[in-house]
């Protein structure tokens, strides 16, 4: 096509120097022709099949969204930017290119000593791949920034069929976690016994020292932690209660989180701590549910991972409880069931335990004497949440990720007798998103929390449609 | 917009080239090329297209004046006051952060310190615009009459945003008339391909990897650790940048431009001196015309003209201390050499200078990538503190396995095999140097393979890219 404009161009003298000399410079042709139909099918493809390549639920995330054009987007760099993400997104066929993409990066060496592997996260570009090379450097992004966003910056090892988060370490981090329980427990009146678990992960536990000196050391971590915070606070030694069990199937192989056994051996750490007799585990009922793989394979895409699934064991508690959840933005709570086999899919089953990191959930338990607990966790506690509830009569679940309100009035209102904060070291060890968002939702951010006895009314607020106590919204307490 | 980004290779390239070649006459491809390189411009930086604006406007009239009076004052001033007003823009939009930063420390005063967001290329293209007015002046170029065709020049997106530094009169002739060319068209398809590849699949991943080892504390770095992570940093830069320009230059042959070359395998030099006769040599070749010779070169006060030309060249490449630093630790390398082959005409056998080159390059890389100086000293003296630090650890053996390949094949590709063997094979992507025109070598049936290969490989890494899990469920 090209050259017949050429022609035409040159017979019109419309500006292609030099004579078309077709018949003997053809020879480039087959190449040039191959690049431009390359592009054009791409281009084609993308267009006629835009949408159809988001990125599956493996991902945790939703497609970037079709940006609409604007002005001040556009203006701003942020339609460019939205554009390029929504196009990635909806890139035909990416599934499998990704797939390829990674084929391709495990091509770069050895699988290290044995099988070991390190992969780095994959974290989101940081760097500006437009600038010319030296010009601009890498922005850093906050650390903060990076775990609300879940981003956080990680590698991972790959031993075998198993992969570990390896983490890291920061005094001023944990300081800051130990502040924000310290300011909450200070804020309680001063009978209710305030608790704190930070759980290890599972490379705390590895055998082999080469390997588990990769990650941050996790019994002196937790014991630094530990010590910032205030006598009142009881310290729960998980580390020990699991390390003592370490032969056992403790932590998900797939998956960053522990197994309800890992979280029974914390329970039985907590139990020590409080001073009461835990039930036996051969009094919950056992259910197995095969064939899970977990967001350690996400991360990794190693094959051994997904060719070797985790099985979640369920530990149903043998009393009847009733519970209630809201949802993400919900206003209204909706009931279910605490310990639900068929909640999440092959990726996610870890949600049988207890569900999504809800805002807030109540679990209550016919009969028992009338107790109270209050819980702060992320994603670790929901495991630990169905043997807890042996014990109390209440138990209120607050992620404070996603928790919008005031949880010193909550506890007031509730007069909850017992707080506990269970807390992955990975949460609180190198980042301060985590404690920020306990600061946050217990008014020690620095402003003084809404009074309870006047509670304002926060139209639209989590609790506002319950007919509870009306909480303000994240933004008002802090302002 | 970037080269290696999928928006780019699937919508913006082939959109460009369609409308180009449709196009029936010259002007109407010229015109298509310059809106496509103001949109292509203004994609990532959609206000300071202005500036780009302004500067094409400021030498097209400068340039013509120059042409105009030369011989008079008038031509003079023309040319001082492209220098001023470019470079007063480069100062403005890169340097006056750092220069009030700077005075603010010196002198103890808090004057506000304007903090801009660095407009992009503007480095590159002040630098094009101001050579454009010299060589009006000196009579090397034949001034623009037409604004539309010298904007064309100025904002050619394949050179827009990383160089190479084109001068006017390279193509000046490409911007009156262009030569439809299948073998041209051809060898810039596979030039591209190859730059996109050494961008995605080896620049890329050696940044990846080096990060671990160039963020951490230098002082817990085992001693090869340092070594490892400043290593991967160079095949990073390299392939980064000269990925860039073989992108560049292949864009070019695509719409009928040629730019001369900007990388000559500068990791098999042997001395600095050669070394940056092979990096980035259009800046080089900036500096010596533009200000080295000037200055009097090497006849007059040359340890001067020497100190100024590397200072300010490292300089350019970014507005701090640790660029300045690394320029003139080029330059005092340079002047050594230069002393040494006074003295004594011995050459020093080839494998001693190829290690030399390439220590004296990783230092250089370590003072260039740690923008606090300080903490690039401590990295320096990780690197060198033999005995009293661990040699190797865990962490540097299981990430060192893990990317053996990776970086035997960096090394490779970092030297002139790799073209040779692509010659042989029939899928080079060079021109030939004695027609100026595309090496036969490229025609073979491999040569289609070959690029498809490396665009569907960058594809495929591209698209990994954007995959992206969360561990802490986000909703």
């Amino acid at each position: 096509m090209a050259t017949r404009k050429a022609r035409r161009g040159k017979a019109r003298g419309t500006g292609w120097r030099g004579p078309a000399r077709a018949e003997e410079k053809t020879s480039g042709k087959p190449r040039a022709l191959a690049f431009i139909l390359l592009l054009a099918a791409g281009a084609a493809l993308s267009l006629v099949l835009a949408g159809r390549g988001a990125p599956g639920e493996r991902e945790n995330r939703a497609a970037a969204p079709r940006p609409e054009p604007s002005v001040a987007s556009w203006l701003s760099g942020g339609f460019s930017a939205a554009f390029e993400a929504w196009y990635a997104d909806a890139f035909p066929f990416r599934a499998p290119l990704v797939a390829a993409g990674n084929a391709i990066e495990r091509l770069h060496g050895l699988a290290g000593f044995g099988s070991a592997e390190l992969v780095r996260s994959r974290g989101g570009e940081t760097e500006d791949p437009g600038a010319p090379a030296g010009e601009t450097l890498p922005p850093t992004e906050d650390p903060v920034e990076l775990i609300e966003t879940g981003k956080a910056f990680g590698d991972f090892l790959v031993l075998g069929d198993r992969a570990m988060e390896l983490l890291r370490f920061r005094q001023g981090a944990v300081d800051v976690w130990a502040d924000a329980v310290n300011a909450y427990s200070r804020r309680l009146d001063p009978a209710v016994k305030v608790r704190a678990l930070v759980a290890p992960s599972s490379i705390a536990f590895l055998d082999d020292e080469r390997y588990r000196s990769l990650s941050a050391d996790q019994a002196s971590g937790i014991r630094a932690a530990y010590a910032g915070l205030d006598p009142r606070v009881v310290r729960v030694d998980a580390h020990s209660a699991i390390g003592s069990h370490s032969r056992e199937y403790l932590y998900f192989r797939t998956d960053h989180h522990w197994t309800g056994l890992g979280a029974f051996y914390a329970y039985r750490a907590w139990c020590a701590a409080a001073n009461l007799t835990p039930l036996p585990l051969a009094s919950f009922v056992v259910r197995d549910l095969p064939g899970f793989v977990g967001t350690l394979y996400g991360k990794t895409l190693n094959p051994r991972l997904k060719a070797n699934p985790d099985t979640v064991r369920l530990y149903e508690p043998p009393f009847e409880t009733s519970f209630e959840y809201l949802r993400h933005g919900g206003t209204r709570f909706e009931s279910g069931r605490l310990v639900d086999a068929a909640r999440g899919d092959d990726w996610n089953k870890y949600l049988a335990y207890f569900g999504d990191d809800w805002p807030l959930a109540v679990v209550r338990r016919e009969g028992g004497d009338g107790r109270k607990l209050l819980v702060f966790k992320d994603s670790y506690g929901n495991a630990l949440i169905p043997f807890l509830a042996a014990h109390f009569t209440e138990v209120h679940v607050i992620d404070p990720r996603h928790f919008q309100g005031d949880a010193v009035a909550y506890a007031r209102t509730h007069e909850v007798d017992e707080v506990l904060f269970v807390n992955s070291f990975a949460v609180v060890s190198y980042y301060t998103g985590f404690a920020g968002n306990i600061a946050r939702v217990t008014g020690a951010g620095g402003a003084a929390p809404a009074s309870a006895a006047a509670p304002p009314a926060g139209a639209g607020s989590t609790l506002a449609s319950e007919g509870e106590e009306a909480t303000p919204s994240p933004a008002s307490p802090d302002a | 917009m970037v080269f290696s980004s999928l928006t780019f290779i699937y919508l913006f390239l082939p959109a460009v080239l369609a409308l180009h070649y449709a196009s029936r006459s010259h002007a109407w491809r010229n015109g298509v090329l310059t809106a496509a390189s103001l949109f292509f411009y203004a994609w990532g930086e959609p206000v300071w297209v202005i500036l780009l604006l302004f500067s094409a406007a400021v030498d097209y009239f400068h340039g013509r004046l120059a042409e105009s009076a030369r011989g008079t004052w008038k031509a003079k001033a023309a040319v001082a006051s492209s220098l001023v007003l470019n470079l007063g823009l480069l100062g403005a939009f890169k340097y006056s952060g750092f220069v009030t930063g700077n005075l603010n420390a010196l002198l103890g005063l808090s004057l506000p310190v304007p903090e801009f967001n660095l407009p992009i290329g503007i480095s590159f293209y002040t630098f094009q615009t101001i050579s454009y007015t010299i060589d009006c002046y000196r009579g090397h170029a034949k001034a623009q009459k037409s604004f539309g065709k010298f904007l064309l020049y100025v904002s050619l997106f394949p050179q827009l945003v990383a160089g190479p530094i084109v001068r006017y009169v390279d193509i000046a002739r490409d911007v009156e008339s262009r030569r439809f060319d299948w073998d041209v068209f051809a060898s810039g398809a596979g030039r591209f391909a190859l730059g996109l590849a050494k961008k995605v699949a080896l620049a890329n991943a050696a940044g990846a990897a080096a990060v671990p080892f160039l963020d951490a504390d230098p002082a817990g770095l085992p001693v090869l650790g340092a070594w490892y992570g400043i290593m991967l940093f160079a095949f990073q830069i390299y392939f980064d940048f000269s990925g860039y320009s073989d992108m560049a230059i292949g864009l070019g042959r695509m719409f009928g431009f040629s730019f001369k070359e900007n990388f000559a395998h500068p990791y098999v030099s042997r001395s600095a001196t050669e070394f940056w006769r092979r990096w980035h040599m259009s800046l080089g070749s900036f500096f010596r015309d533009y200000l080295y010779i000037p200055l009097g070169g090497n006849r007059r006060r040359a340890i001067f003209n020497i100190i100024v030309v590397w200072a300010l060249t490292g300089l350019w490449h970014g507005a701090s201390w640790n660029f300045v630093v690394w320029g003139l630790y080029w330059g005092a390398l340079i002047a050594m050499e230069k002393a040494v082959s006074r003295v004594t005409r011995l050459k020093a056998p080839a494998p001693l200078g190829h290690a030399y080159l390439l220590v004296a390059a990783l230092v250089g890389w370590v003072l260039f990538h740690h923008v606090d100086l300080g903490r690039g000293l401590s990295y320096l003296s990780a690197m060198f503190a033999f005995g009293t630090r661990p040699l190797s650890s865990p962490a540097l053996e299981l990430a060192a396995t893990g990317k053996l390949f990776l970086v035997a094949f960096a090394a490779l590709a970092s030297t002139p095999l790799p073209a040779r063997l692509l010659e042989r094979l029939g899928v080079s992507t060079e021109a030939s140097p004695s027609r100026g025109r595309p090496d036969k070598a490229g025609r073979s049936v491999l040569a289609p393979v070959f690029d498809i290969g490396l665009v569907l490989l960058s594809t495929a890494l591209l698209a990994g890219q954007s995959y992206n899990p969360f561990l802490y469920f986000r909703f």
